[in-house]
């Protein structure tokens, strides 16, 4: 009888289709040229023919699988559901690792790589975008998921022979891409029209022409605007408005550099790099918040020289300056540092040293006088509870889905067992518990330092699959970034 | 998942095009996603905003009449310049060039139509259909793929 025993490339194919049919039943999200396309590749028919095939590949592989074909006949009633639950045979399934993980791996970079240099060359979208992004935007409801697992990962940590070592990137290299992507926008072929690029650019504009010191707009982030009104007084208010996302984007990857060498000198840079072409970021280039980038800039280098215990006045400074550029994001970030430390005082009964000490208790008061104002409502937040559908709603469609990014998310959720800071694992896990409470859900993830439990996880597996997967991430940010430009056909 | 939208078509002085409203909180006004979508030009823009009320909302009364919503039929009032629907929504409003009238909708108590297809409303495909960009993008994925491998096999080995 036919029988493909012993082919260890089966699982992972099986497991390939399977995800490939999740996407198609549900349809993709896609987003070209700052439009976001609802579901693109429907196909329920393909979907259900895909699910049949990989259950077929399976049984063939090993005939234990042969209770596993009426359920996928089931997939006429259902493809996304089916689909979705035969994942979780199929991943158990495999035993070892195949070199077919890294040919389909190298097809997804080499064809994503194609788009990018067709869209530049001739101005036009072809198809050869969709084998990356149907990994990276097929499957969106797996997302808040893959966040949850991530507070599973730091729960049961595994801190043996944790490498950090194995993927080394050049320091100048995050710099470098940093400023491709966010210049990419401002590139004359690719933004004919001089369309600017960040939604909140009409805000600050428009504030820098008529300042006004009052208003909950001035409030929320006073230090940012004086920042910036300097600035226009030296530069004309335009150029300033129109440009600032470059500057801080650079700023946003130095504090990354600073935090991650904080964690861990030796996964800096590749730190930074991730930074760069992170969602988090993507985010920023997309819907502006320029004075949220800003302000977890700051809050970053101030936690670095926390974590590190040195420079105590000047960690305490760069919180408030924090503070003063966007109270919101402050407010989660520093929130979470001192009910850290609160919980470390009560459950695990230590002391704090001199330092945690004088940190905490001069930014207790602030923290304790920024929540009131937030929940009071001077500065108001839709506090609520979302349902999943919805959350993997905004996840598809708000910022233009740049949130939609399974690959980032997985490599950082699973980074979580190799972190040896606590800190910023609690952060994590406060935040994504936080996401069912807060409308705008998403905000919360980008102000993450994500990027630090990624490079972990790209130090910690193969290194042909790291740095494939390192690729894959850069082209993606290239990617969202040529399409936040609207396409002019 | 189809979303909740409102797809107005607006002629103004013989141009037509398209206001659709997506509606990313239930039914909040506070985050709407907004398209405008132009067939003449080919344009789709695409942005986020917070509606006011009256923008889509009236609480006039009238004569009771009948709005034609893709073959079915929504009770509604009638006014001189609007037609409203029960629950306040603006169906369909007169001014003085132009004519903005609900054409297909996912909203409680007035429709459950699938969303759009925004590509064919704008008149235009989102991939190109070149067979020249076709072929030559396909030999280029076969010489990347090839650079990509003869790269990976080298850090495996060392």
């Amino acid at each position: 009888m036919l029988s493909l025993n012993r082919n260890s490339y089966i699982p992972w194919l099986s497991l390939f289709l399977l995800f490939i049919s999740y996407s198609l039943s549900n349809g993709i999200y896609i987003t070209v040229g700052r439009v976001t396309y609802y579901p693109v590749l429907k196909s329920d028919f393909m979907s259900t023919l895909l699910t049949i095939l990989s259950i077929l590949l399976l049984t063939l592989y090993n005939y234990k699988y042969a209770y596993l074909i009426p359920l996928s006949l089931l997939s006429f009633f259902s493809p996304s559901i089916i689909s979705l639950i035969l994942i979780i045979p199929v991943i158990f399934s495999i035993r070892r690792f195949d070199v077919i993980v890294t040919i389909i791996l190298i097809l997804a970079d080499s064809t994503m790589l194609t788009w990018v240099i067709l869209r530049l060359l001739f101005n036009v979208n072809s198809y050869f975008s969709l084998p990356l992004s149907l990994f990276e935007i097929g499957a969106p409801a797996l997302i808040p998921i893959v966040w949850i697992i991530g507070i599973i990962f730091y729960i049961f940590p595994n801190r043996k022979n944790v490498s950090t070592s194995k993927l080394s990137v050049n320091i100048i290299l995050p710099f470098i891409v940093t400023l491709l992507i966010a210049l990419i926008p401002y590139m004359p072929n690719i933004n004919p029209t001089r369309f600017p690029e960040t939604v909140d650019f009409v805000y600050y504009y428009s504030w820098l022409v008529h300042p006004k010191f009052s208003g909950w707009f001035f409030y929320t982030r006073p230090f940012y605007l004086m920042l910036l009104y300097i600035f226009s007084h030296i530069f004309k208010p335009y150029p300033v408005a129109y440009y600032e996302f470059v500057f801080l984007s650079i700023f946003y990857i130095y504090s990354a550099y600073k935090l991650a060498s904080a964690v861990n000198r030796s996964i800096a840079p590749l730190s930074a790099l991730l930074a760069s072409v992170s969602p988090m970021l993507i985010t920023f280039l997309y819907s502006g918040l320029e004075a949220n980038l800003f302000s977890i800039s700051l809050m970053f280098i101030s936690l670095s020289y926390l974590m590190r215990k040195e420079k105590l006045w000047l960690a305490i400074l760069l919180s408030l300056a924090s503070m003063f550029s966007h109270i919101y994001a402050w407010a989660q970030l520093s929130g979470a540092v001192i009910v850290y430390y609160i919980l470390k005082i009560i459950l695990h009964k230590t002391k704090l040293d001199k330092y945690e000490l004088y940190y905490m208790l001069f930014l207790l008061p602030f923290v304790i006088i920024g929540f009131s104002l937030i929940l009071i409502g001077i500065f108001p937040v839709p506090i609520q509870l979302i349902s999943f559908s919805q959350l993997v709603y905004q996840i598809k469609v708000v910022s233009w889905g740049s949130n939609n990014a399974f690959l980032y998310y997985l490599i950082s959720s699973y980074g979580n067992r190799f972190t040896n800071k606590d800190i910023l694992s609690f952060i994590y896990s406060i935040s994504v518990i936080g996401i069912f409470f807060l409308a705008p859900a998403t905000n919360l993830i980008i102000d993450l330092p994500l990027f630090i439990p990624a490079a972990y996880t790209l130090n910690n597996i193969r290194k042909d699959i790291s740095s494939l997967l390192l690729i894959a991430l850069i082209l993606w940010g290239v990617y969202m970034s040529i399409n936040s430009v609207p396409m002019v056909y | 998942m189809n979303p909740i939208y409102l797809e107005y078509k607006i002629i103004d002085n013989n141009i037509s095009y398209y206001i659709i409203y997506v509606f990313i909180y239930n039914l909040s006004l506070k985050l709407v996603t907004i398209y405008v979508v132009n067939p003449n030009t080919h344009i789709i823009l695409n942005y986020n905003v917070s509606l006011e009320p009256q923008e889509i909302f009236s609480n006039i009364t009238g004569n009771q009449t009948f709005y034609n919503l893709n073959g079915n039929k929504i009770l509604a009032y009638r006014s001189k310049n609007l037609i409203v629907a029960y629950n306040g929504l603006i169906l369909k409003k007169v001014t003085k060039n132009t004519v903005e009238c609900l054409v297909s909708a996912n909203y409680p108590g007035i429709g459950n139509y699938p969303f759009p297809n925004l590509n064919s409303l704008a008149k235009i495909s989102i991939f190109t259909k070149s067979v020249k960009i076709l072929i030559s993008g396909l030999l280029l994925t076969f010489t990347l793929s090839l650079i990509l491998w003869t790269k990976v096999r080298q850090d495996v080995k060392s």
